[in-house]
């Protein structure tokens, strides 16, 4: 489909099924933030609705297929959270129920999505169930979240799964010299995305951010050739940082794994940051693989708590006091 | 359009012979119905896919069937034809999530009095019923209790426990139990007959046990395969579907555990990802194997449906593993699929977990800790360290610096202890010091306190020495009224004389580096602490 990376199987299938008139009546796209799912949405509605039909992923330029990237459709209709509500009402989806039973208006199917499904208030994804298990025959319904896990079984066992994974580096890599043509940007981007197109566009375009992301590398170095005192300053810093900017902890706490796994794994595996592997190499050699698998245990559960919302600073100390101590990597001052 | 409902919506059941795995409910409701005993309201519960709104519909077809055999009803007659189409005046389902207010169910409560259009009763199906709100279950109580003769209820509901217990008493409750494996298996096959699908019952196996239990998910699956394999549901095609990882894999992620070859592992997962498979699959089935080899190791047999290869792999696999080992990878694996169940999708905490489980054959780890900061960093005098002891630990970590164990140079109590020859063993203390604690915990609650944290460290002839972590306690002790005691107690256990020695733990109190302190608190006593320079 265009414009979407990665996934090869699951829009092989897809689109044969689309294509031949056997669409199903409810999908869960799933994954994680910024892989594509709404972007997939649009690239199923644009397949059933496309004015040319029979073409994967729609043509992308008759009128049905732009009026859809517009989200200007009158077949297609968008649930999403008010951006000043905390939840999906239960009314939002009773409008959309009511308006469900017509017939469509230009295509064939009436297709709805509903982004993000974690967000209906529990009300509204009840609601929700009969509307799915016996929809009108016209009716697609297009439900996206992060993790199944994070809506009603009830819900998931409707629909049928789509879930989207992570695209392989390489992929990515090729994506953005694709987008950009520049060979060095997409080799220093690439690694930083964590599989999720989304990021890498964010980062090819915004050279801050980029830069921040590569300082996170780098910190995890300097913090190996840091004294306690030292360590705990940072901490207390980045602690502050993280109190207005959490996804920002969290990516830099990804990144620092992704290290110790190049550092534990060595060299027979393609590393995640090939640009650091010297000094990965260099890490575990001086730390020793048990010394780091056991800090990497501890940084996932730390990474883990931060996310059921944890006190940033003290599991960063926490962190400090693990961190293996080699003072060839201290910085020069 | 072609034919695109769902076959779990085409294949509903339409008799209670039908019916998949109910049973027992399936018998009771027909016998009810074939004696004319048919209660005003029925509460169906039960897990998603297990059958509610089928029985819902069964109940409102047997009573209203024009030629009813036995409870059963004949699925031919007009009203049976309309049930199923979905256009029976009669029969009337209302959405309670969606119809949820008190309002809805006043609404509800006028329509109740007028008589059936064309059937026997009026039957009110009540799906995802604990969506009602507390005012409009109220609002129900009267007419649930007594309803008009022609009205029969039937509430049905994943959450039963949502339900107040005012109406739940009002119902004849039927709880839908999970479909067992082999009825689903059945139950797919017939489908596949139907439908004329070639189908593998290897693949048809695989799909019931992704369903866990729900017939509808397993329906759905076996809709998707048979669509995309064009009528052919193979194993390759479900495990292409579901992500899901074959048996081979699995063996060579345990081949590479069992070399401790970390790269392979991670390799093989790296392979899995680009391979677009489902990791959580992945895990699981990993988790299977851990199981199945412990039980080849226990039981030295191999389970008889294992494959050829598989077996092997077992055989193979067993000897390489120990126990202890088995049980930290079961552990560690299942906490990989905690972590990827809540979101985390990348590999990174599987191929972590490998590494970790590669690393953790070898034996016991080292820790280097940093030293607190500049000034500290040689609290005590080069001589105090003794310095063989990082050769002695993990050689297979190269290290170039220098690690030094912070408890040693504190030089704890045990250190003193080993002139003479020891009378008795200091595990045989320890292994019966709760039996001692039991015994004093009758006298008194204090003092069996201070025995439960005292610690057995060491034994010089028949001295037995004891450690305490405050004074107070080893004052206590080493009184005269309770080590006499004590030695009798443990004379009487130990099988020999005891004479009981009491010394403070000195590391414990040694306050000339918090540093020292703040690590064992952190790290709640720890079995040792290095410091690297």
């Amino acid at each position: 489909m265009r414009e979407l990376l990665g996934q090869p199987r699951l829009i092989g299938r897809l689109e044969e099924r689309l294509i031949r008139g056997e669409a199903s009546h409810a999908y869960l796209i799933s994954g994680p933030r910024s892989i594509g799912k709404h972007t997939f949405a649009l690239r199923i509605a644009q397949t059933l609705l496309c004015q040319t039909g029979r073409t994967p992923g729609g043509c992308g330029t008759c009128l049905a297929c732009r009026k859809i990237e517009r989200g200007a459709h009158p077949d297609v209709r968008s649930i999403e959270r008010p951006p000043d509500k905390e939840r999906i009402s239960i009314e939002q989806v009773r409008e959309m129920e009511r308006d469900l039973a017509l017939k469509p208006l230009e295509g064939e199917y009436r297709v709805v999505i509903v982004d993000d499904a974690a967000e209906l208030s529990p009300d509204a994804q009840h609601s929700l169930l009969k509307t799915l298990e016996e929809p009108p025959r016209h009716a697609v319904l297009l439900i996206i979240t992060r993790t199944p896990q994070g809506i009603e079984e009830t819900i998931v066992s409707r629909c049928q799964p789509l879930a989207m994974r992570p695209v392989p580096t390489q992929r990515l890599r090729a994506y953005l010299f694709e987008r950009t043509a520049d060979a060095e940007l997409a080799d220093l981007v690439a690694p930083l995305a964590q599989g999720r197109p989304g990021a890498a566009i964010v980062l090819a375009a915004d050279e801050a951010e980029r830069t921040r992301r590569l300082a996170m590398l780098d910190e995890l170095f300097d913090l190996v050739g840091m004294r306690l005192i030292d360590r705990f300053g940072f901490a207390n810093r980045a602690a502050q940082a993280a109190a207005k900017d959490r996804p920002g902890l969290e990516a830099r706490l990804t990144l620092w794994l992704e290290l110790l796994r190049d550092a534990c794994v060595g060299n027979a595996v393609t590393p995640l940051h090939p640009d650091r592997v010297e000094r990965t190499t260099r890490l575990a050699a001086v730390a020793g693989n048990r010394r780091l698998a056991r800090t990497a245990a501890l940084l996932t559960r730390l990474r883990d708590d931060l996310d059921r919302n944890s006190n940033a600073r003290t599991a960063l100390e926490l962190l400090m006091l693990d961190l293996p101590y080699a003072p060839e990597f201290e910085r020069a001052a | 359009m072609p034919e695109r409902r769902a076959l779990y919506l085409r294949y509903r059941s339409q008799t209670f012979a039908e019916l998949v795995g109910q049973e027992p409910v399936a018998r009771t409701l027909r016998n009810a119905i074939a004696h004319g005993q048919v209660s005003h309201a029925y509460l169906l519960t039960g897990p998603r896919g297990t059958g509610k709104t089928s029985t819902a519909r069964l109940i409102a077809k047997a009573v209203n069937c024009l030629r009813p055999k036995d409870g059963e009803p004949c699925d031919e007659c007009e009203h049976c034809v309309a049930i199923r189409d979905g256009r029976f005046l009669d029969l009337i389902e209302i959405d309670a999530a969606s119809n949820r207010s008190i309002d809805d169910v006043r609404d509800l409560r006028e329509k109740v009095r007028f008589a059936p259009t064309s059937g026997t009763y009026k039957v009110y199906v009540v799906d995802e019923v604990h969506q009602l709100s507390g005012d409009a279950f109220n609002a129900l109580l009267k007419t649930l209790e007594e309803p008009p003769a022609h009205v029969i209820f039937v509430l049905a509901t994943t959450e039963a426990h949502k339900v107040p217990p005012t109406i739940v008493s009002r119902t004849q409750r039927f709880d839908l139990r999970r479909i067992p494996h082999r009825l689903v298996v059945e139950t797919l096959r017939a489908i596949c007959a139907r439908e004329s699908f070639r189908c593998e019952d290897a693949a048809l196996e695989a799909i019931a046990r992704h369903a866990s239990g729900s017939l509808r998910d397993a329906e759905s699956i076996l809709d998707q395969v048979a669509t995309f394999g064009d009528g052919a549901v193979t194993q390759k095609e479900v495990a292409d579907l579901l992500g899901l990882a074959d048996a081979d894999e699995v063996a060579a992620l345990f081949d590479a555990l069992a070399a401790s070859d970390a790269a392979r592992g991670v390799a093989l997962v790296e392979h899995l990802v680009d391979d677009g498979r489902d990791l959580r699959e992945f895990t699981r089935r990993s988790l299977d194997h851990s199981r199945a080899l412990v039980v080849a190791q226990t039981t030295r047999s191999i389970p008889p449906e294992a494959s050829e290869s598989a077996a092997a792999a077992l055989e193979r696999q067993a000897k390489a593993f120990t126990l202890a080992r088995l049980a930290r990878v079961v552990r560690r694996l299942t906490e990989v699929d905690v972590e990827l169940k809540y979101g985390e999708v990348s590999s990174l905490s599987l191929e972590l977990a490998i590494a970790e489980l590669c690393v953790d054959a070898a034996p016991q780890p080292t820790r280097s800790e940093p030293p607190a900061a500049r000034e500290s960093a040689r609290p005590t005098p080069p001589s105090a360290r003794p310095s063989p002891a990082p050769q002695r630990r993990a050689p297979e970590t190269p290290r170039s610096s220098s690690v030094v164990d912070l408890a040693e140079r504190r030089a704890a109590p045990r250190v003193e202890v080993g002139a003479e020859p020891p009378a008795y063993a200091l595990e045989t203390v320890v292994s019966v010091w709760s039996t001692v604690v039991d015994r004093f915990r009758a006298k008194s609650m204090g003092l069996a306190t201070h025995l439960a944290l005292a610690e057995p460290v060491g034994v010089s002839g028949q001295v037995l020495t004891l450690s305490f972590a405050n004074d107070f306690a080893r004052a206590k002790v080493s009184s005269d009224t309770v080590r006499p005691e004590l030695e009798r107690q443990l004379a009487d256990l130990v099988g020999s004389g005891v004479r009981v020695r009491c010394v403070l733990a000195r590391a414990e109190t040694s306050s000339d580096d918090p540093m020292l302190r703040a690590a064992r608190e952190i790290f709640r006593k720890p079995d040792r602490i290095l410091e690297v320079e």
